[in-house]
């Protein structure tokens, strides 16, 4: 044998003994030690559990025991743990395809910048008399050029790559709801009356939340719950403003219902108590008109033409039914 | 091949691969997504904080269960707990079960917590003695709320804070059979 055979088995032999070093003699003899030295304390930075003071840590100490006494193995004992944290409990988590190209990655980097230096040097040397000096330049510009936009290719396909869990069907995490105008009619029939009686809100604030889902029963034709929503307003200490739109809306059900007197008392009583209540008055002239009650609907018109919160496009239906008022 | 393309090919495999890299880096999140949604709830019974006796977290008969972990000396469990009292008021009587589960914690500040922030005649508070539960239920921060189903399957989670409207929206949502899976309102926070 050569003298370089045998340096390179001596070479052989020293891997070898650091690896034994590193691998089997560090590891601890006391399985529950060694699984604790693999999970990691939940509540705390980086530390394992076998290193960690923290009560949770000791808790999971004495599981992990306790899962050994029952006849876990050590591997079956790290699996238990992170079917109910995930991997990230482990230490060192199970290598998958990310993890094995995260080991690798340095070194392919390292051999793709050898073989780059090496291919761009060449032309240099040659280029003196081959290669006008602009073509390096062009090439280097397409090297950047396609590096940036394969690296926004591979950004985008690396997250949605993203391996999960095994074990974890989620379908998609769900947006919390941020205000009530997007919940449901009965999570915002639970929050007002969840607020019943909580010295923080006060009546008023109740009844902002009772109008808006009142107007939702409202639009939606469902007149029986929008009532009773705006009976409770009206018997809260409303605002002013507040009863006259209840007041106005009831007026509406109650025409609705064939019963115009009522809706005639209701609609005039909401003017009474707000003025400005611009809905009101209009549903009050399409109850006088109903009735071929057009001289008493003219003043009532005239004043929505005037009313600037009135929207522009009711303006050629009211002055239409002001020329027929008049007539 | 020529030597060009080669280096082409070389730079091509490089970037895409920093690419992959850089594209898992924003995935990091406070608290890992939990294995436990889509599968039974442990089966575990635990001692009431204050009176004799103990409770299963999932009883069988709700149609649903709200299991939120808290502690005295979670922050944003302070704000949170007195939005659980409401829910717990507003679903409690209709069939909708709140288990507050106390976790690291002394007996006496998690009493005195209660006294402070309220309490439910629908709401079951049972200490976590040991941390089996926040074992088995993978609690890495509080506060963390888990919903199960009528058939005991974990179907959300929110880690951080839930107010009032998000626990009244999220049953609804599991009353109609949604999993709705899992989302983070905020930080949690880690003790001892």
């Amino acid at each position: 044998m050569t003298a370089r055979r045998w340096q390179w088995l001596a070479l052989a032999g020293l891997a070898l003994v650091l690896v034994w070093g590193l691998v089997v003699a560090d590891a601890p003899a006391d399985p529950a030690l060694a699984v604790a030295e693999a999970i990691s304390c939940p509540v705390c930075d980086g530390e394992s559990v076998a290193a960690s003071q923290s009560e949770i840590a000791e808790s999971m100490y004495a599981q992990i025991g306790t899962l050994l006494d029952a006849g876990y193995t050590e591997r079956e004992t790290l699996e238990w743990f992170e079917a109910r944290y995930g991997p990230e409990i482990l230490l060192e988590p199970p290598l998958d395809v990310g993890g094995i190209l995260l080991w690798t990655l340095p070194l392919l980097i390292a051999a793709g910048g050898v073989i780059v230096i090496l291919r761009l040097r060449r032309p240099v040397a040659a280029e003196v008399t081959a290669e006008p000096p602009t073509r390096s330049g062009r090439s280097l510009l397409g090297i950047g050029i396609s590096a940036v936009v394969l690296v926004g290719v591979a950004f985008a396909l690396g997250s949605f790559l993203e391996p999960r869990a095994d074990g974890s069907p989620i379908t998609g995490q769900f947006d919390a709801p941020t205000d009530l105008e997007s919940v449901s009619d009965e999570t915002l029939a639970l929050t007002i009356a969840s607020f019943e009686g909580d010295p923080d809100v006060s009546p008023q604030q109740l009844n902002g939340m009772r109008l808006a889902l009142a107007e939702r029963y409202f639009e939606a034709g469902d007149y029986r719950s929008a009532t009773e929503e705006f009976t409770t307003v009206l018997e809260s200490e409303p605002t002013p403003a507040q009863a006259s739109e209840a007041l106005g809306r009831v007026g509406w059900i109650l025409y609705v219902n064939g019963e115009s007197a009522a809706a005639e008392e209701a609609l005039g009583q909401a003017l009474d108590t707000f003025d400005g209540n611009g809905e009101a008055r209009y549903f009050l002239v399409l109850v006088l008109m109903e009735q071929d009650r057009g001289s008493e609907a003219v003043p009532l018109l005239e004043a929505l033409l005037d009313d600037p919160s009135v929207p522009a496009d009711l303006q050629p239906d009211l002055l239409a039914m002001l020329e027929a008022a008049k007539a | 091949m020529k030597a060009s393309t080669i280096t082409w090919i070389v730079i091509g495999i490089v970037v895409v691969l920093a690419g992959f890299f850089a594209g898992r880096l924003d995935l990091i999140e406070t608290v890992p997504d939990s294995p436990l949604i889509g599968s039974t709830a442990p089966d575990l019974e635990l001692p009431f904080l204050e009176s004799d006796g103990t409770a299963p977290l999932y009883d069988g008969a709700a149609e649903v269960t709200v299991i939120s972990f808290w502690a005295s000396w979670c922050e944003p469990c302070k704000a949170e707990h007195p939005d659980l009292v409401r829910a717990a008021e507003s679903l409690g009587p209709d069939g909708v079960r709140f288990v507050a589960v106390d976790s690291q914690d002394p007996e006496r500040s998690a009493i005195a917590f209660l006294d402070e922030y309220g309490r439910s005649d629908h709401q079951e508070v049972v200490a976590d003695e040991d941390n089996r539960a926040s074992i088995e239920f993978g609690i890495w921060g509080l506060p963390e709320t888990f919903f199960l189903d009528a058939d005991g399957v974990v179907v959300g989670k929110v880690s951080g804070g839930v107010d009032f409207v998000t626990l009244v929206d999220l049953v609804g949502q599991v009353r109609e059979g949604v999993e709705i899976g899992e989302t983070s309102t905020g930080d949690v926070f880690q003790g001892g």
